[in-house]
């Protein structure tokens, strides 16, 4: 195992007696080694010599790609079941791979299979799961809005369905089972034999393709094994104490399937996290067929927005309509604050800057996600709202931000005094 | 007089309707023998597992499950369960 720095692997050797070019790791697949890219980023951020690129397969080739898959020194790539991925043909045979197993829970995710985007605007109000998602949840969300059936009732409908999703939840996870011990066949390693005696026991999934943060390290591990790089113990241990990496949804999973398949940890009061708030799958259930999600979708464009800096005023205005509904986890406080900084209401930003932070101190997510902000990302905005305004009443946060973006990585932050006499000049 | 369809067209017929059922598809897509699944929108490894599914209880058959992913076309598919169905008749 790696984590030792006195490790002689080949790929160690190669990399020392080589120094004259850059070890190039090309990866491509989904999210999940998504998750893998950034980990070894951060793994191995101390050496300038090593150079990762990562490209999830769905997407089109950007310029440069295909010669840096030609010229790759290892191809870290997903072995799937159906279509083959591309990269495999591009990067030559000659080359060293590491063929990383995709993980997919069809089987309890995938009879009900409620998805959702933040990026796909229709699905703010019902249809906004994805077509293949749930028909029958769907159906009942078309009859709500027919009138003259409480949303109680359908919700109740919904809770005792047995139809063929039911019945056929068994198979389907028969069938996911055999197309993952068949692609950790194909794989250098095989993670699923670890995983499914413990699928019904613990929670090792949040949704269909998006594994527990403890679910992705196990597969970090696999590919740090094969890689043979050294790494500090140490990072990898931050790295596993850290947030949850994958998209803050949880597939809710029906208490008929939960209970055909035996899911010991999808209890009616298991909470399934929607964004910035968590709902039991009866809660889920009666939100999705009365098209409540509207709101929360409404609050996630907004906190969008206010992260890629667009349009304050507006943006402001979504949080003000959203934000009386959310709880005071802080999140959504912290984000509108930053929003009114940006406009240069600094008592306002202030006062939600404050609320964002006692609101984190007592109601933390349960699921921390590292799209949430953290205690002292809050604080480090107070001070420097409480400061600018009074003392930089001007301040421009779009321009210092584009500012510290150009700056190397280790003087971030520190230009920000000569920012301020610039502004006082 | 119009002609009888031929078990290979139901079976193409039973496949495109189960496929536009698990994939949410508004009309059951134009499949022949050569049709791969990376041609039809939705059909992805997720997917996969539920159009078998829907294929067997269709057809009140039962899919080798060793076999699942060893159809590289529709053909083969359709030769599959045409052998099964004769089976079970």
């Amino acid at each position: 195992m790696s984590g030792n720095w006195l490790t002689t692997s080949r790929n160690w050797r190669a990399f020392v007696t080589d120094r004259a070019r850059h070890y190039r790791i090309f990866i491509s697949g989904n999210c999940q080694l998504q998750f893998v890219s950034d980990s070894l980023k951060y793994l191995f951020r101390g050496y300038c010599d090593i150079e990762i690129l990562f490209r999830a397969h769905y997407q089109n080739a950007r310029p440069g790609d295909l010669e840096a898959a030609r010229a790759c020194d290892v191809h870290i790539v997903q072995i799937t079941n159906l279509e083959p991925d591309r990269w495999q043909d591009i990067v030559p045979a000659r080359t060293s791979r590491i063929r990383v197993p995709l993980l997919q829970l069809a089987g309890i995710f995938h009879s009900f299979a409620p998805r959702a985007h933040p990026a796909h605007a229709r699905r703010g109000a019902p249809p906004f799961y994805l077509a293949r998602g749930n028909r029958v949840l769907h159906a009942l969300a078309a009859r709500y809005a027919e009138g003259g059936v409480d949303s109680d009732e359908l919700t109740a409908e919904y809770l005792d369905y047995s139809g063929k999703e039911i019945t056929a939840a068994p198979r389907l996870m028969e069938m996911t089972n055999q197309s993952m011990r068949r692609v950790g066949l194909h794989s250098d390693f095989d993670l699923w034999r670890e995983i499914e005696p413990r699928l019904c026991e613990e929670r090792l999934f949040w949704s269909v393709k998006h594994p527990t943060l403890k679910t992705e390290i196990k597969l970090l591990l696999g590919v740090l094994d094969k890689l043979e790089l050294p790494y500090a113990a140490e990072d990898l241990a931050a790295l596993a104490q850290g947030r949850e990496y994958h998209e803050p949804f949880h597939g809710p999973v029906h208490p008929r399937v939960a209970a055909a398949l035996g899911v010991a940890w999808a209890r009616p009061d298991t909470k399934y996290r929607y964004f910035q708030n968590y709902y039991t799958v009866a809660e889920h259930a009666e939100r999705y067929i009365r098209g409540d999600f509207a709101d929360e979708f409404a609050l996630n464009v907004a906190i969008n927005d206010a992260r890629s800096n667009r349009d304050a005023a507006r943006t402001a205005r979504a949080f003000k309509g959203t934000l009386p509904r959310f709880p005071a986890h802080g999140q959504v406080h912290f984000w509108y604050g930053r929003v009114l900084q940006r406009l240069e209401k600094w008592d306002q930003a202030i006062r939600l800057y404050e609320q964002a932070l006692a609101g984190m101190k007592r109601h933390p997510h349960d699921v921390a996600h590292r799209a949430d902000v953290t205690i002292a990302g809050v604080e480090t905005c107070l001070k420097r709202c409480r400061r600018d305004g009074s003392d930089f009443p001007n301040f421009d946060l779009p321009r210092w931000l584009a500012l510290d973006r150009s700056m190397p990585p280790d003087r971030r932050g520190a230009h920000e005094i000569e920012y301020g006499k610039a502004e006082r000049l | 007089m119009p002609r009888a369809i031929t078990r290979e067209e139901a079976l193409l017929e039973t496949i495109a309707r189960v496929i536009a059922d698990e994939t949410g598809a508004a009309r059951p897509p134009r499949i022949r023998r050569g049709t791969r699944a990376g041609q039809i929108p939705g059909w992805d490894s997720l997917t996969h597992c539920r159009i078998l599914a829907g294929l067997e209880d269709s057809l009140r058959i039962r899919i080798d499950i060793d076999r699942t992913y060893e159809f590289g076309d529709v053909g083969e598919l359709v030769d599959y369960l045409s052998e099964l169905a004769s089976f079970r008749d």
